[in-house]
Parts: C-alpha cells; sequence; structure tokens
C-alpha cells in the first residue's frame, strides 16, 4: 500500500515540515507531488512512516504548513 | 592596491565564501524545487539550510520568511512599495540611501507621503524621540538605516523599534551597512523586516541580497512569475519566500552567502566590530592630525558609530582627492554616495566626501599608510 502524502505548496514547506517532524523523532521525507494527485502544479508532499496522519497534519498546521490535501483524500 | 571601499562591496572574500559558490556551481547548479529529481531537491536542500542560518543569524521567526532577493535594493523596494499604498505615510531617517528615497519618492507620485527623522548623533533617546514625534493616525510604517553608510552613524534600532511596537507601525530596518557588524536580533529589537545586503558584511558574492520577514502583514508583489508552486493558478502564491521568489534563484551566491555567515559567526561579530573600529580610531587620528583636512564626526565610538569615515582634503573637491588616492594605489570611494540626504544633513552636498571603510581584512600597516598618502597630497596641495 502506498504511504499517504501531505501535500504542501512548495519545496520549502515540505523541507520544513520533514524537518519539524523528525526533530520529533518520526520517520519523515519529501517526494514531489505525483501529478495524478496535484491539481494545483508543481507541488510537493511530505511522508511519515510512524505517525499518524491527522497528528502529522496537525503538527505541521501548528508550524504555519498550509496543507493543500493529503493522498486517499481530497486534494485542493 | 589597498582597498578601503567595504561599504559598497567587501573585495576580498574568505576561501570558505569561494569554495561554497565554486562547490555550488559543481553540486548544485540544478534549479532548486522546481523539477523534483534528485538534483534539484538536492539544490533546494542547501537553499533552505541557507534560509535556516539567516534566520537564526538574525533573529528571524521563521525560515520561510527568508527571501533572496538581487540586493539589498530590491528587498527595500519590496517593502516599501509591498507595504504603502495611496493614502498612507511613512517615516524615514534625515540620513537615508537613495535605496529608500527614490522608491519613496516615487511612491509620493501614487499618494504616499513621508517625513524624515532628524538624527542625533549619539543620542539614541533623542533620535528616537524624533522619530515618534512624526508618527502620525496614517503612519503604516516606519523604515530606517541601522548605520550611515557615509558618516558610520549608527541609528538607535532598538529603541526605534520600541516605539513602532507601542504605536502598532510596522517597522522595517536597512541593514546594509550593518549585517554582519552590528548585533541584529529581529525579534528583541521589534524589526519586521530586514533588509540585507550580504556581499558586504557577510562578505558574499556581489548579486546577493535578503529580505528577512518577521510580520504576518503580507507584501504585495511588485514582479511576479514562476514560483515551482500552485503553477495552475494564475494569482502569485501568497507564501513566502516564494511569493517574492519568482525565477530561479542564484544557488552558488546563496551556498556563498551561507558560507560568509559561518565565517562572520565564527570570528563573532563583536570582533569584527571592535577590530575594524580599532582602525577607523587609529585613522581618525592620524587625520585629525593633518593640517586643512576636514573631519565631519566626533571621534568613533563602538556604541554610536560603524567603521566607516569621511573626510575632504581642504576645499579640493572629493573626487579629485580620491582619484590622486587611486593613483597612489588606494581604493576608496567619492562623492555623494548614492546619499544626498547624509550630505545635505553634514553640508558636503557640493564638495562630496572621500569614505575611507576597511574590512576584517584590513590592517594598521594599511591605515598608518593611507594617511601617510592623504599627509603627502595634503602637503603638495598646500591646503
Amino acid at each position: 500500500m502506498n504511504k499517504p502524502l501531505i501535500m504542501v505548496s512548495s519545496v520549502t514547506y515540505a523541507i520544513k515540515g520533514r524537518d519539524i517532524l523528525r526533530r520529533m523523532g518520526y520517520r519523515a521525507n519529501i517526494e514531489r507531488t505525483p501529478g495524478s494527485l496535484n491539481r494545483v502544479g508543481c507541488g510537493y508532499s511530505i511522508t511519515v512512516d510512524d505517525l499518524d496522519i491527522n497528528k502529522a497534519k496537525n503538527i505541521l498546521s501548528e508550524n504555519n504548513i498550509k496543507i493543500y490535501g493529503v493522498s486517499g483524500g481530497e486534494a485542493v | 592596491m589597498i582597498y578601503l571601499d567595504n561599504a559598497a562591496t567587501t573585495c576580498t572574500k574568505p576561501c570558505g565564501v569561494r569554495r561554497a559558490f565554486a562547490e555550488a556551481l559543481s553540486k548544485y547548479s540544478a534549479n532548486p524545487g522546481r523539477s523534483g529529481h534528485a538534483l534539484s531537491v538536492r539544490a533546494a536542500e542547501e537553499i533552505y539550510a541557507a534560509r535556516q542560518k539567516a534566520c537564526g543569524f538574525f533573529g528571524g521567526s521563521d525560515p520561510a520568511g527568508v527571501v533572496f532577493t538581487l540586493n539589498c535594493t530590491q528587498a527595500v523596494n519590496m517593502v516599501l512599495k509591498g507595504i504603502l499604498s495611496p493614502g498612507d505615510h511613512c517615516v524615514v531617517s534625515c540620513l537615508e540611501h537613495n535605496a529608500v528615497m527614490r522608491p519613496l519618492h516615487a511612491l509620493s507620485a501614487a499618494g504616499v507621503t513621508y517625513s524624515a527623522a532628524r538624527v542625533h548623533p549619539g543620542d539614541g533617546a533623542a533620535t528616537a524621540a524624533e522619530f515618534e514625534r512624526l508618527i502620525r493616525p496614517n503612519t503604516r510604517l516606519v523604515m530606517c538605516m541601522h548605520a550611515s553608510n557615509v558618516w558610520g552613524i549608527r541609528l538607535p534600532v532598538e529603541k526605534i523599534g520600541e516605539v513602532c511596537r507601542r504605536r502598532g507601525v510596522l517597522f522595517a530596518v536597512d541593514a546594509a551597512q550593518s549585517a554582519g557588524v552590528l548585533p541584529i536580533h529581529m525579534r528583541a529589537m521589534n524589526i519586521d523586516f530586514l533588509c540585507v545586503a550580504p556581499h558586504k558584511g557577510l562578505y558574499a558574492p556581489a548579486g546577493t541580497g535578503m529580505l528577512i520577514s518577521a510580520a504576518d502583514a503580507p507584501l504585495k508583489t511588485i514582479i511576479e512569475g514562476g514560483t515551482g508552486t500552485l503553477s495552475a493558478n494564475l494569482e502569485q502564491p501568497e507564501e513566502l519566500p516564494e511569493r517574492l521568489e519568482s525565477g530561479t534563484v542564484n544557488t552558488p551566491g546563496i551556498c556563498a552567502l551561507s558560507a560568509g555567515i559561518d565565517f562572520v559567526k565564527k570570528k563573532t561579530v563583536q570582533c569584527i566590530h571592535e577590530y575594524e573600529m580599532d582602525l577607523i580610531k587609529q585613522l581618525y587620528e592620524e587625520l585629525d592630525s593633518i593640517k586643512g583636512v576636514k573631519l565631519y564626526t566626533e571621534y568613533p565610538s563602538e556604541e554610536t558609530g560603524t567603521a566607516v569615515l569621511s573626510f575632504n582634503a581642504g576645499d579640493i573637491l572629493s573626487e579629485e582627492t580620491a582619484d590622486h588616492l587611486n593613483k597612489e594605489g588606494f581604493a576608496v570611494r567619492a562623492g555623494l554616495h548614492c546619499s544626498p540626504a547624509a550630505h545635505g544633513f553634514m553640508g558636503t552636498m557640493e564638495s562630496g566626501a572621500v569614505r575611507v571603510s576597511p574590512s576584517v581584512f584590513s590592517t594598521a600597516r594599511d591605515m598608518r599608510a593611507f594617511a601617510a598618502a592623504v599627509r603627502r597630497f595634503a602637503g603638495k596641495s598646500a591646503i
């Protein structure tokens, strides 16, 4: 099963979000948002291996990272 | 050639800066973040690391608030034109560079007004009071230089920041002459926008600049285009830094800028400032002993000045003096230094002045040699 992707606007916010999650001890990574999910164009996503996706979303939102969608959820 | 024009740009760059520039050209030349492939992401990681470093160094609130620009002037334009709208008022100092004054003049045609606060050299409380006195109900922004590029006079940005916070006005600082030589902490100093010329006190290459934003206030854009984000939408993205970084950024310059911050951090801002001030004090004493040399400022002080000293040889035009010194092997800058306001303040609009600005690579021997050259010129010219 594919990992859920948390879609953000740019590589800047993807790296920022990944670093925040990593500092908290989670295994986070970044990747280019696949074209099939990306209706706004040119986005990046964050993946987290060992954290509930909703908790990850909350952490990112609390750090002013706007989430544009989650794979399996509604892409914005 | 002895280079004493570091207020224009530092000429000697540290080994680490040159190495980082060359390494970026060979390792990080893909377009950062645009393409999604491994080389693009690797370049983007370097750019983000530079944002983090700059944010930490200047006490910013978020690495995403660090915007890379062409130079400090572009950063200043982004703030002034991004914040001010017709009907708004802005307060500046009476010493501002044309980087501030020309955009303000252009904005005045569109209904923006501005006032210039008198600076009282050495009296921070009096200067801050002048700024506060000029704040009106429609004042949206206070913008001032941290240090004069002509006279080395420091403005009390901590005190002005307090005034702005208390009065609910945005505060922007032009740190072209201070970044790397004076302590700057945006949050502690209540600075909403910091404009930086990294090619000066951070020893980065020319073609680098930074706008660091700590404000929630969104800036209107002065340029729009591709950002590698939200590309299906023709509206410019709202999130920083991409909102203000249309087009490809200067990756080698930014990597070198990051190395420049490392260089300054290792030496420490305080040691650099003290070292340069010792040089400028030595020069002041030597020039002050030459008959006919005009010095316009008080004896330099670490607390109220930076290492910039301007003078004239009698009534000889500054350009003529600098031309003679150039032939003797000294690089200094004469004229108005893009700062007619600062020359108007000191009464040197007609003559201009000869500006001497050492760097951390200058030496006491350079100062002695320069003073000796001025002494010879003064004797020959019978000033």
